[in-house]
């Protein structure tokens, strides 16, 4: 992977070109552009472009929580997430459970006790991918706001299409093809599975080889970090 | 690892409705009922019915929950519920329509949570399952020059399902040791909590 880092004063812009060749398959990246510091009234916020997809988060945290949220031993960790068109809908509000229970055994959470971290996402353009597009970002956000975490998480997406073979970061007409799409959360060692999100149906098997082929598009996403 | 709790299933328990069940799994009692309602299909599935499951976790299930409006968890399961639906095929939905682009079936499924006492996508799952066998409708007429909708008096129509979608929830506590279908106490101290989602040819749907 080759990276090119220009530090400008007021926003850092980070651009790099994610290319792999690995053995067996065609492990390519889309090309991602990232933003951080955009926003100057929160605390943390990124905005990361995957290909196509775009999405925009912002960090509030530590902040004052509501007396009923409050966790008296950790912070409490809220997840809002708007999409493009329209209100949110039932299908948001299962992406936030999903979100928050991703995020939370990143974040060091037991640091912050009685204090909320709310992270908000505005999805901005999906061309697929979005899921792990949105992790990406949020970690991204999540370092400038200088919140401490235990790892940096890296999500990878990856569509099992209908003649077996495995398409990295698909676009929205690759994951309309695709038999299933898998999303996968790894931490920083690139060896465990933090989380994993699957669409469609498809064997033990399968889901194996997808979580083991997305490991090295994991590994270049930290390496992007 | 292999120990379950008790697992009740019970069908036609709500007489009112076309189909239902109450499913018991060690303390979580969950309650499905499904109403049959008579609707246009839409534009582009015009032989095709429909399914609406919904999840309703009542305040007194648990002290965690509170009256109003559905809660993330409540949503965010009825999501799943829906996504294991479409992906395993479960029901063909041509069998739901009467006459393609007038008239077709939409089945309400109302899932109401009694007591909550952790793996709460198995037993919803089960419950929705169970009522959808249950369930019998009647055989709807439509008057030629009239348009007069009749329905049978006996309920004879049954759904074919195509296959059984059958969720197990697996806690792991300790980071060693792994527990199926957990209870609340035990889904509430676990690092992690996984549910799969499995037709029958092992087959992976959510």
């Amino acid at each position: 992977a080759s990276c090119v880092l220009e530090i400008v004063q007021v926003v850092n812009v980070l651009c790099a070109a994610m290319d792999m060749d690995t053995e067996n398959e065609k492990a390519s990246l889309r090309h991602c552009v990232c933003e951080q510091g955009l926003l100057n009234r929160c605390d943390g916020s990124a905005r990361l472009q995957q290909g196509s997809t775009s999405v925009m988060v912002g960090v509030f945290g530590p902040a004052e929580v509501r007396m009923s949220k409050e966790l008296s031993n950790r912070a409490t960790v809220e997840v809002t997430y708007k999409p493009k068109v329209g209100l949110p809908v039932v299908k948001h509000r299962a992406l936030e459970q999903l979100i928050r229970c991703t995020c939370e055994p990143c974040i060091l959470t037991a640091l912050h006790p009685r204090s909320l971290v709310s992270i908000t996402i505005q999805e901005e353009h999906d061309d697929g991918s979005l899921l792990s597009c949105t992790l990406n970002a949020i970690c991204l956000a999540l370092m400038d706001a200088g919140m401490a975490m235990n790892y940096p998480m890296a999500a990878v997406s990856c569509a099992l299409m209908t003649d077996g073979d495995l398409v990295f970061d698909p676009t929205a007409e690759q994951e309309k093809e695709a038999k299933a799409t898998v999303t996968s959360i790894f931490d920083k060692s690139c060896a465990d599975v933090v989380s994993c999100h699957a669409v469609g149906a498809l064997t033990v098997d399968q889901l194996d080889r997808c979580l083991e082929a997305c490991k090295p598009a994991a590994a270049s996403i930290q390496q992007f970090y | 690892m292999t120990d379950i709790q008790e697992f009740i299933v019970n069908v036609g328990t709500v007489g009112t409705s076309d189909g239902s069940s109450l499913v018991r799994l060690g303390g979580t009692c969950v309650l499905c009922g499904i109403k049959a309602e008579l609707a246009s299909p839409p534009v582009n599935q015009q032989s095709q019915g429909s399914l609406v499951a919904n999840v309703n976790l009542s305040a007194l299930s648990s002290p965690l929950f509170r009256p109003g409006p559905p809660n993330e968890e409540a949503q965010s399961l009825s999501q799943w519920l829906h996504d294991v639906c479409n992906e395993s095929a479960l029901l063909d939905m041509e069998q739901l329509c009467i006459a393609p682009g007038k008239l077709c079936w939409v089945l309400y499924a109302d899932i109401t949570c009694l007591n909550y006492d952790g793996s709460l996508p198995q037993a919803c799952l089960a419950a929705l399952v169970a009522a959808l066998k249950n369930l019998r409708l009647p055989t709807i007429e439509i008057a030629e020059d009239s348009q007069r909708i009749t329905p049978s008096q006996e309920r004879s129509v049954t759904l074919k399902l195509q296959c059984v979608p059958v969720a197990v929830s697996f806690a792991l506590l300790n980071d060693e040791k792994v527990v199926c279908c957990p209870s609340g106490e035990e889904e509430n101290v676990s690092a992690a909590v996984i549910t799969v989602a499995t037709c029958d040819e092992e087959r992976l749907c959510s």
